[in-house]
């Protein structure tokens, strides 16, 4: 028996050497958590794997989640006690978490700045005012993307519209009328559809155009200038499957049936690019695509384009002192590599050396992206900013899936979002 | 004798007892402890990402039974998950028992234990997975629409399955019920497995037909059987989540499928509304208590079968 006992516990001493000879030398294991991107997931595993050559005592685990689930994965982890190290949000989704007590204050050493006047005079102005409170700020930018019109001229073509006469949103109805492919009543192909279910960066424009607004200009008022709002659900009412059958929240997302040339027009940022060239390079290399600047109405009284946001890294607060230290060290490393982000993967790092360099003007349409820029706003990141566009979502859907007047939504999400900022 | 009977009955119940401890653990830990920490909460304001709570005594309840929540009042849900309930589980009960009794009636073992494999497969398939498949076929251009156009003998018609309101919740409990029947008509097999052949035989010699054997003798003895997979199916309906969430993710609307789980999981996970998420919570487990009570009212007398 004790024999018996004797090879069991050399086994297991033999087994717990094994093991061990495998692992390296990590003093830090730092785990990232960020959305699903499959172009930017080669750029940074590779950044990562150079990162950790040039320090060696750091381990980086690299974990992808859906967007549309990455804050609520976030916060029950950070609920639990547990969390990733570092993680990145949207502009909408920040304020949920800040003064939470979660998020860790930039490490200014530790980014490789003298001061946070030094680390914000790289950037462009305004940058880092969804991560600011008054006391200190908690987030490097990511990205920096606002959304144009991206047209399949070839498309067109065939249908003969001039993507040139497209201007409104009025324009857009009309030319997908001729670009859907229906079998009687069934929409096989459509023109152009909205990004559902992004309605911040999208709709909130197109109320804005009308001389609505989420909030009055006194800050009084929620839901401010109700016609316009109203006018804005009766556009989309039109659209959807009860009006003139254009588009559907539940049809598949237009950006991505762009690529496969399977619809005329969407919305997307400049890094639609690079998932073009990825996809299918053969259209992506050709002549046969472009990109316009925002639609407005026939009768917008603001010129305004599609809302920008941010991407925000930031680290948990509650991770080990030399981890975080680890994080933002990581963050800084991604930024360092901010025209790599450009070049590869199409995506715009808010860097004052980014914007004024050629690279950007160079990539095709930059000129579109950058012009809509300045007629834009950033999307609402204030208090409930997510929950807010659950709202907005809801009224836009009751009206498109619904047939709910537009009247009716308007009022219903107006007390519904008072209730919201009074709680 | 007696005292060694009496001896061994007890050495028995100790190892009984032994092997149902950690049963009884894992109930502990992962049903009564959330139940009663769900109540808890429920009491207070507790807000996800907050690390203080204040008791509110039952504001919650009070603030479930009569806002809106956010334009989704669980008024609204409750409708949604008894018309889900009541339209997915009577008919998921009926066509297993069917089904099961179809399948016993195949000669070779073989036969039987194809169709049973192939019934029960869908239940192995994730929620998000069926859903995933069913979205594809309920598209404007799927199958689902090609099929019923061609039952409405129309052409090129969008039945909208998944935009308009009724059509939606029809959509939910198709696919719920393509996902469970399978484990559902395990279990009936099981059930109509156990019934003697003696008696079966008997009536046969007594000149009993099929039908009248199945109404006489197949279903009194199956009484057990039903009580137990019609409670289980309900209970399953009551907390059916995963079907509506993915319909909803793919764009459907909220409104019509919220139903209660889905109801507290964006108040509470979404939202970060503990306190009101766990009322939720509670209301739902007393309405699954309540409903189970009344089914085992009903069909007390089953446990009276005997073979």
């Amino acid at each position: 028996m004790i024999r018996v006992r004797a090879k069991i516990l050399i086994s297991l001493f033999i087994l717990i050497l094994l093991s061990s000879c495998g692992e390296k030398d990590v003093s830090i294991k730092l785990e990232y958590w960020t959305h699903e991107d499959q172009v930017r997931q080669q750029l940074e595993e590779r950044l990562i794997s150079e990162f950790e050559q040039e320090n060696p005592g750091i381990d980086v685990v690299r974990v992808e989640y859906e967007s549309s689930e990455l804050l609520d994965i976030i916060k029950n982890a950070f609920q639990a006690g547990s969390g990733p190290d570092l993680f990145n949000l949207p502009s909408e989704e920040i304020s949920t978490l800040l003064g939470s007590g979660f998020l860790d204050e930039i490490d200014i050493e530790a980014i490789g700045y003298e001061s946070e006047v030094d680390l914000f005079s790289e950037y462009i102005s305004g940058a880092f005012d969804t991560v600011s409170t008054e006391e200190a700020v908690f987030g490097l930018p990511l990205e920096c993307t606002n959304w144009c019109l991206y047209v399949n001229t070839r498309l067109l073509d065939e249908a003969g519209i001039d993507p040139y006469s497209l201007h409104t949103w009025e324009d857009i109805a009309e030319a997908s009328e001729h670009l859907a492919v229906r079998d009687n009543g069934i929409l096989k192909r459509r023109g152009f559809d909205f990004r559902y279910p992004y309605y911040l960066s999208f709709f909130i424009p197109m109320v804005r155009q009308l001389g609505g607004d989420i909030i009055s200009p006194d800050g009084k008022v929620a839901v401010y200038n109700e016609e316009a709002w109203e006018n804005a659900l009766s556009f989309m009412m039109e659209w959807g499957p009860y009006g003139r059958n254009l588009g559907s929240p539940t049809y598949i997302n237009a950006r991505n049936l762009f690529n496969s040339e399977e619809i005329a027009m969407c919305l997307s940022g400049l890094y639609q690019e690079s998932r073009m060239a990825t996809q299918n390079n053969a259209f992506f290399t050709s002549d046969d695509w472009m990109v316009l600047p925002f639609p407005v109405f026939d009768e917008a009284v603001n010129e305004e384009a599609a809302g920008y946001y941010y991407h925000y890294f930031m680290v948990n607060a509650n991770s080990p002192d030399d981890t975080r230290k680890a994080a933002w060290k990581l963050a800084a490393y991604f930024s360092e590599h901010a025209e790599e982000y450009l070049d590869e993967i199409g995506l715009i790092m808010p860097l004052q050396r980014i914007f004024e360099s050629e690279a950007l003007h160079n990539k095709p349409f930059a000129e579109v992206f950058l012009s809509d820029f300045s007629r834009s706003h950033q999307i609402y990141h204030g208090p409930n900013a997510s929950e807010l566009q659950d709202l907005i979502g809801e009224a836009v859907e009751s009206v498109m899936l619904s047939s709910v007047q537009p009247e009716k939504a308007v009022q219903a999400m107006k007390s519904s979002i008072e209730e919201l900022f009074s709680q | 004798m007696a005292k060694k009977g009496y001896s061994i009955e007890r050495k028995q119940a100790k190892w009984g007892l032994v092997f149902t401890i950690p049963c009884l653990i894992f109930f502990a830990v992962f049903s009564f402890y959330p139940i009663i920490n769900a109540l808890f909460t429920s009491l207070t304001n507790r807000r996800a990402i907050s690390r203080t709570s204040d008791f509110v005594g039952f504001e919650n309840y009070v603030y479930i039974f009569t806002k809106d929540n956010g334009g989704f009042p669980l008024s609204n849900s409750i409708r949604a998950t008894l018309i889900f309930t009541v339209g997915t589980f009577i008919p998921m009960i009926i066509a297993s028992l069917i089904i099961a009794t179809f399948l016993m009636q195949l000669r070779k073992d073989k036969y039987r234990g194809f169709f049973q494999l192939m019934y029960y497969t869908p239940a192995v398939l994730s929620s998000v997975v069926a859903a995933s498949i069913w979205m594809i076929m309920f598209d404007p251009r799927g199958l689902v629409n090609q099929l019923s156009n061609f039952v409405m003998r129309t052409s090129g018609v969008d039945y909208n399955w998944l935009v308009d309101s009724t059509m939606l919740q029809i959509s939910t409990m198709m696919i719920y019920f393509w996902k469970y029947i399978g484990y559902f008509v395990i279990l009936f097999i099981t059930g109509l497995a156990s019934i003697p052949n003696t008696i079966y035989e008997a009536a046969t010699v007594d000149g009993s037909s099929r039908w009248h054997t199945f109404w006489k003798i197949t279903l009194p003895l199956l009484k057990p059987t039903t009580a137990m997979v019609s409670i289980m199916a309900m209970l399953q309906c009551l907390k059916t989540f995963s079907t509506q969430y993915m319909l909803y993710q793919g764009g459907s609307s909220r409104f019509p499928i919220d139903v209660i789980t889905m109801n507290i999981y964006f108040t509470g996970i979404r939202n970060g509304r503990l306190g009101r998420a766990s009322a939720m919570s509670i209301v739902l487990f007393l309405i699954m208590l309540l409903f189970t009570y009344i089914q085992l009212r009903l069909t007390r007398s089953s446990e009276d079968v005997e073979y």
